[in-house]
């Protein structure tokens, strides 16, 4: 469970025996992309992890989406409006919306799938914890009354987990086990031992028909994804950001763009010696972050602070001095996934110059679900992940630094920190709301609890066959394939070869 | 040299300035419609990037994206361009593609600058600083970069159009302008058609012309004809006096050989040394020769008795014709055909002595005809030739300047060499020779050589 900022997880699992279906070769040609992991969750409310939120965005639709340069369109709302006060909105429902098994969409719907987020059961809950109200007024009327007038509310309601599911199927157990929603995509099946999910398109997707037929999304590495990307057997390594001299591209197209995530080595104040400001500090400066960027990921955004750059906050730059601290005794451990490509290199980078600056560090390469597991008990002094957007705005990712967010990965207790969130998120004027989180954003940079690394540039592998693939600079779960088309006439396999 | 009218030699003079400025004028005026229309549409542009450049500012300094991009986008929705904010010259928002945000900008090549606007192959690029409260923020720019092609359309449209009206109001003042020239010309026309009834109908009196210059021409023309005709008078008169004395000294010597005969004949008579028969031929020639001389005294008389002579610029065919009608309603039954190689010959004549000599001929040719007498007319050199020829008998040529000269005795009551005689004095009287010559039809030809204008 993370609070704030998702965990975007490279490389999932090594030693998959890649089998080899020519999904190029079926009669309808299948769209084939390849996953780091099949969804932990399909229950929207429940995903807390990229690839369950990029399965669930293709599978349900919400009241709101964002586009690719994240402007706030409607989805499954024709429009909305809202009160003086920004207490209040009114959303209208399209007409002829419909779920995948043919129900139409309701208000009724929307309500009770949002009122599920506020629930005890849900783990985003803290996202909507600004919605005082719900209600429907009628089928295609909905109304949200907010207890404070919350500007980042609309973004929140195009995220990914602010989807709309049929109210009177939900409470069926085995309905996240094959989901209805109404998005681009029907959800067919799921095969554990191939480790794929099978979707079709929906014929009756309220933008219309998506163009592609058939989509398989198949669970995979990064290092088997590039393999079967050179045997023409995928079209879509969009769930792993390359850097952007890797050969695949070669062999395809390569569509770059920012996207609104940190890498962070995060430092937990609960252990020792990262309970003392003066070591945070002192760690955070001495950790190699250009030498780091430049071998690892050349093409990647120089992190200024933690916020990604072109959000709000992201020119909070802090100093700090720490000319009279030498590096504690202890050893310090950062857990580090073991499936990313370059860990062992890291490793060694990282060793080897926080060691030649008296450090006694260790980089311990763990499986991933080893680290999230340590990261949700807090039980590392030091990790590295990267942290994704839902929504773009800063309070997303400063969220993770309140003193009463069990998600508080750094165990940092600021009241200054606190009192300037919960003032902001009140504030509608946004110079105010700025100023507000770059205060807060200076004191968490003071406090030294995370060690930016950079912002990373997604570079997209798409095969050649695939066209109108427009990537989303919030996050790959967000791209619009209802729009991404796999001409029908241009084999996979020639396309490589050529 | 082929003449043309005035009018047209005005209009096509005209014309060569007239096409070139009107096509000057055009391109400029559709160049200053299409330059204003270019300017003020990329000012426009610029404009909307500087009102915005406040709001844009703002947002830069929030590092607010999203929001910019929105704004970006809404702004090349507008101007149908590409829109890039840069900051330190990397790409911070763009309308165009994610793909360059966060980097490095580059800017399209330029070739040309106008009024802070740079044009490039394919596109116009317009830069505007980003300012709040009149100060820059550092190094932070809106490039608004239009493709050149749809951005040129318009002006393209606009000086084509201001082309086509310039050009059509050119051809329509143009058009007025040929009125305008053809109404000035009236005046023209009136001179023209005065001056020629002056020549034709010796019309002096008529309206006033407008035109100052041309009444003193038309005053000029008719103070000149009234002198010409006054002058043609006294030459006239000078003429018919100098024909006189000339008919004076002719009959002079014609007289003198008649006049030395008699003599002779009677100093023969008298002389007493001649034998008896040459004395008595000698008397009887006495009352011969004084018989011929009254004669020619006589056909003298009658011929400075005539009409004195008033010459005129008149088409010769109308009095010949005029001839041949008298005679043919006095002798019908010989025929009398004619031929004229123009129908318009202008000789300077007197036309009612010179149809008096024709008519002579004429009836001279008819009474010794046959049947027939052709009468032609024709221009040769500079002289004008009246044939009249007959089928008859014809004349004895050695006697034919006797006849001339009044001194033969016509066979026929004595008229064929008093006519010729009188014609003689007549054709003589307009400058001119009559001339005798066997005639192919087998008679007599006479010829009357006279000059032309």
């Amino acid at each position: 469970m993370f609070s704030g900022g998702r965990i975007l997880f490279l490389v999932i699992s090594i030693g998959f025996i890649i089998q080899s279906p020519s999904y190029a070769q079926s009669p309808s040609p299948a769209y084939v992309k390849a996953i780091y992991s099949l969804p932990l969750s399909l229950d929207p409310i429940k995903m807390n992890d990229t690839a369950s939120l990029a399965v669930g965005n293709l599978i349900y639709d919400g009241l709101l989406k964002f586009s690719p340069s994240l402007k706030i369109e409607g989805a499954l709302a024709e429009s909305w409006s809202s009160s003086k006060d920004g207490k209040t909105l009114t959303f209208k429902l399209k007409k002829n919306i419909f779920f995948h098994n043919g129900d139409p969409v309701t208000a009724a719907d929307a309500e009770f799938s949002l009122k599920r987020a506020l629930s005890s059961e849900s783990t985003v809950r803290k996202f909507y914890d600004s919605i005082k109200e719900i209600r429907s007024v009628n089928d295609s009327t909905l109304v949200i009354e907010l207890n404070f007038p919350f500007p980042p509310f609309l973004s929140v309601l195009a995220g990914a987990t602010a989807k709309v599911l049929p109210k009177n199927k939900v409470s069926d157990p085995k309905f996240f086990s094959s989901p209805i929603g109404s998005g681009a995509f029907r959800f067919t099946s799921l095969d554990s031992k191939k480790k794929e999910i099978n979707l079709v398109a929906f014929e009756k997707y309220h933008s219309g028909v998506p163009k592609i037929s058939r989509m398989i999304l198949k669970e995979t590495t990064e290092d088997e994804a590039l393999k079967l990307a050179r045997n023409s057997e995928i079209h879509d390594l969009a769930n792993w950001p390359l850097t952007e001299s890797d050969s695949i591209f070669s062999l395809g197209q390569r569509i770059s763009s920012p996207v609104a995530s940190t890498w962070i080595i995060g430092l937990n104040t609960h252990k020792a010696p990262f309970n003392k400001l003066k070591i945070r500090q002192l760690f955070k400066v001495s950790i190699p972050v250009d030498e780091f960027r430049k071998t690892f990921y050349p093409d990647s955004i120089k992190a200024n602070g933690y916020v990604p750059n072109g959000l709000t906050g992201s020119q909070v730059k802090v100093e700090l001095k720490v000319s009279d601290i030498r590096p504690p005794k202890e050893k310090i451990t950062i857990a580090i996934p073991r499936e990313l490509a370059r860990g062992q290199e890291m490793k060694e980078m990282i060793e080897k110059a926080m060691t030649s600056k008296g450090w006694k560090v260790e980089v311990n390469l763990m499986p991933w679900d080893q680290l999230m597991e340590g990261y949700s008990k807090k039980l590392h002094q030091a990790f590295l992940v990267a942290m994704n957007m839902d929504y773009p705005d800063a309070d997303f990712l400063l969220k993770n630094f309140e003193s009463d967010n069990p998600d508080n990965f750094s165990g940092l207790k600021n009241s200054k920190i606190d009192l300037l969130l919960k003032t902001s998120r009140a504030t509608q004027d946004r110079k105010q709301r700025e100023t507000y989180y770059k205060e807060a954003l200076r004191l968490i940079e003071e406090s030294a609890v995370t060690v930016n690394l950079f912002h990373p540039r997604a570079n997209y592998w798409v095969s050649k066959c695939v066209q109108n693939f427009k990537p989303n600079i919030l996050s790959d779960v967000y791209i619009d394939y209802s729009k991404v088309v796999l001409a029908s006439d241009c084999e996979t396999n020639k396309v490589v070869q050529q | 040299m082929k003449s043309m009218s005035l009018f047209k030699h005005v209009n096509s003079s005209l014309n060569p300035y007239r096409w070139a400025i009107s096509v000057l004028a055009a391109v400029l005026i559709s160049g200053l419609f299409a330059g204003i229309s270019l300017e003020s549409r990329l000012d426009t542009d610029k404009k909307m990037a500087e009102s915005l450049a406040p709001y844009l500012a703002t947002l830069i300094e929030s590092s607010d994206r999203p929001e910019l991009l929105r704004v970006l986008q809404s702004i090349a929705e507008a101007t149908k361009s590409d829109v890039v904010l840069t900051q330190d010259e990397t790409v911070f928002a763009s309308s165009r593609s994610l793909e360059e945000l966060d980097r490095k900008f580059i800017k399209p090549k330029t070739f040309v600058r106008f009024f802070d606007i740079d044009f490039g192959n394919n596109e116009i690029v317009t830069t505007t600083n980003i300012k709040k409260s009149g100060q820059s923020l550092e190094d932070s720019k809106v490039y608004i970069i239009s493709p050149l092609l749809p951005s040129m359309e318009s002006t393209l449209g606009i000086f084509l159009g201001a082309f086509v009206a310039s050009i059509l109001i050119s051809l329509f003042s143009a058009r007025q302008m040929r009125k305008a020239i053809k109404k000035a010309l009236r005046p023209m026309d009136q001179l023209h058609a005065e001056i020629e009834g002056m020549i034709t109908d010796g019309h002096l009196e008529s309206e006033p012309i407008q035109i100052r210059e041309l009444e003193e021409i038309r005053n000029t023309v008719r103070s000149t004809k009234t002198a010409l005709d006054n002058a043609k008078d006294q030459l006239a008169e000078t003429k018919a006096k100098k024909l006189s004395s000339d008919a004076y000294k002719r009959l002079i010597h014609d007289l003198h050989n008649p006049v030395s005969a008699l003599r002779q004949m009677a100093s023969l008579a008298h002389d007493e040394t001649q034998d008896l028969e040459t004395q008595t031929e000698a008397a009887n020639s006495i009352p011969r020769l004084a018989d011929q001389i009254l004669s020619q005294v006589t056909s003298a008389k009658k011929n400075l008795e005539q009409d004195p002579i008033a010459l005129r610029d008149l088409n010769i065919v109308d009095c010949i014709k005029d001839g041949i009608r008298q005679v043919q309603t006095l002798e019908n039954s010989k025929s009398i055909s004619a031929s004229f190689q123009d129908e318009q010959i202008t000789v300077p004549h007197d036309p009612l002595l010179l149809k008096r000599a024709i008519v002579n001929l004429l009836e001279n040719g008819v009474e010794a005809a046959n049947s027939r007498v052709r009468v032609s007319v024709l221009r040769k050199d500079n002289n004008t030739i009246i044939k009249v020829c007959d089928d008859g008998a014809g004349m004895d040529e050695t006697k034919v300047p006797v006849y001339l000269q009044g001194r033969g005795q016509s066979g026929k009551a004595n008229r064929q060499a008093f006519g010729l005689s009188s014609t003689n004095h007549i054709v003589r009287s307009h400058g001119g020779k009559l001339i005798y010559r066997k005639s192919d039809l087998g008679g007599s030809s006479f010829e009357i050589r006279l000059g032309v204008i």
